[in-house]
């Protein structure tokens, strides 16, 4: 279980931290216009990486930063189901529900914004 | 781009000192944010809790390979925390932006006051002893790890050089401290541990250890209950926001080495001061006054 975890988050965050300093390197190379520095909502991310927009790596790096601790407790409810901890394995669900209430609001509100 | 490179230098030194300190770095970097670059709350509040996520997932890959952190009891207190952040994060995007100046203020106060008081790790540690006098604690049970119930733990201390076993209780009390701390941690951009650290070693008895891991275990998933909220609402700079966690990311790498040699009682002295004129400026500008 612990090992598991170790991994997914050493994973997590050094994937995530290798894509943030590549848009940020993209950022200085283009600077984008002050008004398009905002983070894009997430349904517009593909879109903005089709168009090799630095914010949008920079953008996918935090989100994939975001997503990082989410994985972990994927990661959690998957290893307790398969130990057959069947009290921990609805808690890492009910984690991963608040969590996932969480990001529907913020697509919610990015996809009204956007 | 100057000023990039002073955001990701305040980042390093954010990092740094936070590490030596053993403190998050929300505390240093959202007042040097709004203070020195005038980076409007919520956008500094946004950063900081992205960051959070960075330097705690650093810190907790090598707690739970230890052991050290309960990921049983982090998982179940992480209910209570990630909906207290969820509370929190909407708090803060519907507040304006001096009252949380004026909230982080105070906040600043509390951090000086328990630092001179000997932090976390002393409020810790006094919470084990309280528990102690009470006869009531759950460390070195007779039975070993049968003994240590659903939610309680093991891990070696090598300082001890024993195994250290240990039951928890008063659980719904802890999930109610964790609500708090996650509150918090949402509405202000910090970790949190300030509060979750004293609530686990004195109601619920784990030792300071344990106790100090198994909350930063739980700051990354708690960060990102807010974070979600905060990016959604348009809070999140990508620019500074990245310069700001890959700046404390690499701090706090480096401040993990030589925080021990640091944290010297000059050097709290100094910085409680230090927190106590951000509080002071914080507040001045939350109240209209000009500030530089």
């Amino acid at each position: 279980m612990n090992e598991v975890i170790s991994k997914v988050l050493k994973t997590g965050l050094y994937l995530s931290l290798a894509v943030t300093g590549l848009g940020l390197i993209l950022v200085a190379v283009r600077p984008p216009a002050p008004t398009d520095l905002r983070a894009l909502p997430i349904p517009e991310l593909a879109r903005g990486l089709a168009h090799g927009s630095g914010v949008a790596v920079l953008d996918l790096g935090l989100v994939l930063l975001m997503f990082t601790p989410v994985a972990r407790v994927v990661a959690a409810l998957v290893t307790f189901a398969m130990q057959g901890y069947r009290r921990f394995t609805w808690i890492s669900l009910g984690v991963l529900a608040v969590l996932t209430a969480s990001l529907l609001a913020a697509l919610f509100t990015g996809a009204t914004a956007g | 781009m100057l000023t990039d490179l002073l955001l990701l230098g305040t980042g390093v030194l954010a990092g740094l000192f936070g590490a030596a300190l053993g403190l998050g770095g929300g505390v240093i970097m959202i007042p040097v944010l709004t203070l020195v670059f005038h980076v409007p709350m919520h956008t500094a509040i946004a950063a900081s809790v992205v960051a959070v996520i960075a330097t705690s997932s650093a810190a907790a890959i090598h707690y739970v390979s230890d052991r050290l952190s309960n990921v049983r009891l982090g998982m179940t207190l992480e209910i209570a925390t990630t909906v207290g952040a969820i509370i929190g994060g909407l708090l803060a995007a519907h507040s304006p932006d001096r009252l949380l100046r004026l909230v982080f203020a105070v906040f600043l106060v509390y951090t000086a006051a328990t630092m001179l008081r000997g932090g976390e790790r002393k409020m810790g540690q006094r919470g084990e002893a309280a528990a102690t006098s009470e006869g009531l604690r759950s460390q070195e049970l007779a039975a070993g790890p049968a003994d240590m119930g659903e939610w309680g733990d093991h891990y070696h201390d090598p300082n001890l050089k024993k195994d250290v076993v240990y039951r928890v209780r008063n659980l719904p009390l802890g999930l109610g401290a964790s609500f708090i701390a996650g509150n918090f941690s949402g509405l202000l951009g910090i970790g949190g541990g300030l509060i979750k650290v004293p609530a686990m070693t004195l109601l619920m008895g784990v030792p300071f250890k344990a106790a100090a891991a198994t909350s930063n275990f739980m700051i990354g998933v708690t960060a990102v209950a807010s974070a979600f909220i905060y990016y959604g609402e348009g809070f999140v700079n990508p620019v500074i926001t990245a310069f700001v966690a890959l700046g404390v990311f690499v701090g706090a790498s480096l401040g993990a080495g030589w925080a021990p040699r640091m944290s010297s009682r000059l050097l709290v002295q100094v910085f409680s001061v230090v927190l106590v004129v951000e509080a002071l400026l914080m507040s001045a500008q939350a109240l209209g006054l000009p500030v530089r």
